[in-house]
């Protein structure tokens, strides 16, 4: 796909013409989940990489709040927020059925991906910069409850036709859960290394294990996963 | 404990609410909205029932029963749930991108309005209340900003709602956490400025308070000040 440029007044920021742009920063794991949208909906889409530390003089034009992850699609609107442009694409390309079509089981997997947005993906951040191992201890225990929750979760959707066994949460189809979640998944590589943290093998996480070892597997998502060695040095600049 | 303990409407819809909990509020409005009915489960917060966690062991509210006995959690869950389900209430815009927009006016005050309005009131410095006060108000700027933009577009209609006229989906997931800054008002004296930075926020927030999908479920102010002040601290 080319790489086009408009003129905006007397500015200028590159896009692709009539397709699909992903302005992103490839360590961070909300850029990970757009990304991976369209690479498991196989939507063709180009991407420009912006480093957030230091963004191209255009970029505050394209997105005010100078947050990575964005879409501009082929009419030229801007989306902002990963959830919502996962939405987006799951919406636009039904066939691939990224989400279930039924209103209860759109629920039930919202659901799910919002156990993780507050009880799971916030709290690896808060392990990473507790600066008392008590305050760790605490945390560590948060995140544990909340991978148990999500472990008692997919049992139950395993055993409804929609979840056929697993291992993903539509069964043998890797699709929105794993796209939202997967790079934070992604990051307790990062809680090892820095903290010793692990997530337990006991049978209250069997369900999660089982499904996070089928993430890690899934060809889609080891096209957008950075190397480990490369998370743990970003993520290293927040360890206190 | 057997399960006819817990009080649910058979072959229908039952939501544990709270009427003060702005976040049951949104489940509340969603399902008169889309004019489904429902049985409303009153559950007092501060003193659970003890069935309370089969139906939610996180105990939240709100929380919803569907007729075929699925427990659904979540407020905008429960909201978007109600609109996907019955979608000849038309809650819910009909393009992708319309949603995603929706969303992403949504997630703006679930960053940068609703946490602040909690961390205002908690805290008895006045510098923590005033650095909380400018993201409150930068949060408010953004959606004033993104109210402008879509009322310009074809949905917009040129205002005051979010889309098509009427109170939508954007009102049911907004205006229970907007009308909290009455509270933060009353309690830290925090004011919404009248200048143009903020004029788009202020004509939205003029025609959903005066609208019966936002009266029928607003406390009276003195019930709110009262149901708040737990959250105040003034040491």
């Amino acid at each position: 796909m080319d790489n086009n440029e408009i003129t905006i007044g007397d500015s200028v920021y590159p896009y692709t013409k009539d397709g699909f742009t992903v302005y992103c920063s490839p360590l961070c794991p909300f850029d990970q989940r757009v990304l991976c949208a369209f690479k498991v909906a196989g939507v063709p889409h180009s991407t420009v990489r912006i480093n957030i530390q230091n963004p191209p003089w255009w970029y505050g034009l394209l997105n005010p709040p100078l947050t990575t992850g964005v879409l501009r699609t082929p009419d030229g609107t801007v989306l902002n927020e990963s959830m919502a442009i996962v939405e987006y694409v799951a919406d636009s390309f039904p066939s691939a059925n990224l989400m279930p079509s039924d209103a209860i089981g759109r629920a039930q997997l919202r659901m799910f991906v919002e156990l993780f947005n507050s009880r799971f993906n916030p709290i690896i951040y808060t392990i990473l910069t507790a600066s008392t191992v008590e305050r760790q201890k605490s945390q560590t225990q948060l995140l544990l409850s909340g991978a148990q929750s999500a472990s008692i979760e997919l049992e139950k959707q395993w055993q409804r036709p929609s979840g056929g066994g697993g291992p993903f949460w539509q069964g043998d189809r890797f699709g929105f859960a794993e796209i939202a979640v997967a790079p934070f998944l992604n990051l307790l590589v990062v809680l090892k290394h820095y903290r010793g943290m692990e997530i337990p093998r006991t049978e209250e996480y069997a369900a999660f294990n089982h499904w996070r070892s089928a993430v890690s597997k899934d060809p889609s998502f080891a096209e957008v996963r950075p190397a480990d060695d490369d998370v743990i040095a970003a993520f290293g600049k927040l360890v206190i | 404990m057997s399960s006819t303990a817990i009080p649910y409407e058979k072959n229908g819809y039952t939501l544990y609410s709270n009427h003060l909990c702005p976040y049951a509020q949104r489940a509340l409005r969603a399902f008169k909205a889309a004019g489904v009915p429902h049985k409303v489960v009153e559950i007092d917060l501060n003193n659970k029932p003890a069935w309370y966690a089969q139906v939610n062991p996180q105990l939240k509210v709100p929380a919803l029963k569907t007729p075929d006995g699925t427990i659904l959690i979540e407020s905008l869950v429960v909201a978007e749930y109600v609109a996907e389900e019955f979608p000849s209430a038309g809650l819910l815009p009909s393009s992708a991108l319309e949603r995603a927009q929706l969303r992403l006016f949504i997630e703006i005050f679930s960053s940068r309005f609703n946490p602040f309005i909690y961390r205002i009131l908690g805290t008895s410095d006045a510098d923590e209340q005033k650095k909380h006060t400018e993201t409150l108000l930068s949060g408010i700027r953004a959606a004033s900003k993104e109210l402008q933009e879509q009322w310009e577009r074809p949905s917009g209609q040129g205002g005051p709602f979010w889309a098509n006229g009427r109170f939508g989906f954007a009102e049911i997931a907004l205006v229970s956490l907007v009308n909290l800054l009455t509270v933060v008002d009353h309690y830290r004296g925090v004011k919404v400025p009248e200048t143009q930075d903020y004029a788009a926020f202020n004509r939205w927030r003029d025609a959903f308070t005066k609208d019966p999908l936002f009266t029928e479920f607003n406390p009276s102010q003195d019930v709110l000040f009262s149901a708040y002040k737990k959250f105040v601290v003034d040491n």
